[in-house]
């Protein structure tokens, strides 16, 4: 799985870690992780979350590992 | 309550205390209560659950143990979840100062000083980083040295990108898995140096963390430099020969302005130490039995400050067996236990505890030496269930005598006393 983080606004935590729901091609790595980078998403976040569906039209989602609560 | 100035004095009473909320402390926290024991304390000096697994949001976790890979985040919710509904109490933000050998802990948080009068003690600190201290790197002290554990809080969880062009020291599996995720984040790894001629980090994390990515590892190569006025610029690189000497020559200055450190992990015992438990030279964690008992009884240790473990699945699997023996212990103390004590005339007696029924051989001792006839009488509760005659009685012969202590004397839960009459 590619695993990073979102950034998250008005959480007790600055960032969400994050997961691929199925593995990513090697040559998607870097231009998914892109599209990651300039998400940001409110709190709360709950774990399990689809926070972008279908990134780049790859059939997989991002998917939050983590469950950060607003402040 | 007392009042200590403006803070308070707060007393509990609990079966277990764990030390340490990480996944260690929470495993065994979860098996002690689910083998009986009622009142269970965890205690943490972090503000949040979980110990360093919510700074690990790589996957792989769980593997062996459920079948199933999770992040470090998701295994930790799986532990979190497990101790909802049941007695267990978590006090975060909290530092324990101490605790003594008659299992009593000290610890302090923003609310006071807590004392904890508890049944049995499960120690489950984890470890520390190794610095560029433990390596002695000579050079200059500029900003921008880091442990990768550090690295990885900074990057994962605050949201703080320690630096752009990166060296990494050591070829843990901490210092791989940050080689990968500063390269995510847009950093440029110039290499990792190891100065063994192996990697000390498991396989699939060289092939999943560097070689996918192409990043250099420079195996007996070691760091011989460190320059930087505030930041740091370079470091020098140079071989190693067998005899762990600097090839002369080789040596190599890359230019950079972070290094971050994966030199190894030291199991935490400061609080094992004080209160004089024996620890392991070689893997610096308490000796234990197979019950994962210490020296001193009723304190069991498990996790990373028993031993640095590899991958966190066997780490829970000796955390749980050392939270069930901790929830024995109580269970013992509670159920089974007949103290023996020595009465009048009589100096001392062992065993002084009985838990488990039988013919039991007790040797003991008088006070004073007697040329008359005396007699020894076990006594619970003012009724007597064994005597023996002895024609004289000497402090200098140790006395034998075997008494049947049946399971129902044992439940009993009075004292058993032996004394001495003419």
């Amino acid at each position: 799985m590619l695993t990073t983080s979102i950034l998250v606004k008005n959480g007790t935590w600055p960032l969400v870690s994050v997961k691929s729901s199925k593995p990513v091609p090697k040559q998607k790595v870097f231009s998914i992780l892109k599209i990651i980078k300039n998400k940001t998403i409110s709190a709360p976040v709950k774990s399990g979350q689809i926070i972008i569906k279908n990134v780049a039209n790859s059939k997989i989602d991002i998917v939050a590992t983590k469950s950060i609560k607003k402040i | 309550m007392v009042e200590l100035g403006r803070k308070k004095m707060i007393n509990h009473n609990v079966d277990v205390t764990v030390i340490g909320a990480g996944p260690a402390g929470l495993a065994a926290a979860v098996s002690a209560c689910e083998h009986g024991a009622k009142n269970i304390l965890v205690i943490d000096r972090n503000s949040w659950i979980g110990g360093i697994l919510p700074q690990c949001i790589h996957d792989g976790f769980g593997v062996e143990e459920t079948g199933r890979s999770m992040t470090g985040p998701e295994y930790v919710d799986m532990y979190i979840e497990r101790t909802k509904n049941q007695k267990i109490h978590i006090l975060k933000e909290t530092m324990v100062l101490k605790f003594n050998k008659n299992l009593k802990i000290t610890a302090v948080n923003k609310d006071g000083l807590h004392n904890i009068s508890t049944k049995s003690i499960v120690l489950a600190m984890g470890c520390r980083e190794k610095t560029r201290w433990n390596a002695l790197i000579p050079g200059d002290r500029p900003s921008g040295i880091y442990t990768a554990g550090v690295a990885q809080s900074f990057i994962n969880l605050y949201n703080i990108m320690p630096g752009r062009n990166v060296v990494i020291l050591g070829s843990g599996d901490v210092g791989l898995i940050m080689a990968r995720r500063l390269k995510f984040e847009g950093a440029n790894v110039l290499g990792v140096i190891e100065i063994l001629p192996y990697a000390s980090g498991l396989p699939r994390n060289i092939v999943q963390c560097l070689d996918d990515y192409d990043i250099p590892l420079f195996l007996n190569h070691t760091i011989t430099y460190i320059k930087g006025k505030d930041r740091l610029e370079s470091v020098t690189i140079a071989q190693i020969d067998e005899k762990m000497n600097i090839v002369s020559g080789s040596e190599k200055e890359i230019k950079c302005d972070t290094l971050l450190l994966s030199l190894g992990l030291i199991p935490e015992n400061e609080l094992s130490k004080d209160v004089g438990i024996k620890v392991d030279d070689i893997t610096g964690g308490p000796i234990v039995n197979q019950n994962f008992e210490t020296s001193l009884p009723g304190v069991f240790a498990c996790g990373n400050c028993l031993q640095v473990y590899d991958i966190v699945d066997s780490l829970s699997i000796d955390a749980k067996h050392a939270g069930i023996n901790a929830a024995k212990y109580i269970k013992k103390k509670a159920d089974y236990n007949l103290k023996v004590v020595p009465g009048k005339g009589i100096r001392y007696i062992i065993p002084q505890v009985i838990t488990k029924p039988g013919k039991i051989r007790f040797t003991l001792r008088v006070e004073k030496p007697k040329l008359t006839t005396s007699c020894v009488h076990f006594i619970i509760d003012s009724r007597q269930i064994f005597k023996k005659k002895f024609p004289y009685t000497n402090p200098a012969n140790i006395i034998e005598i075997n008494v049947e202590v049946t399971q129902d004397l044992i439940k009993s839960n009075k004292k058993l006393e032996v004394v001495l009459s003419e």
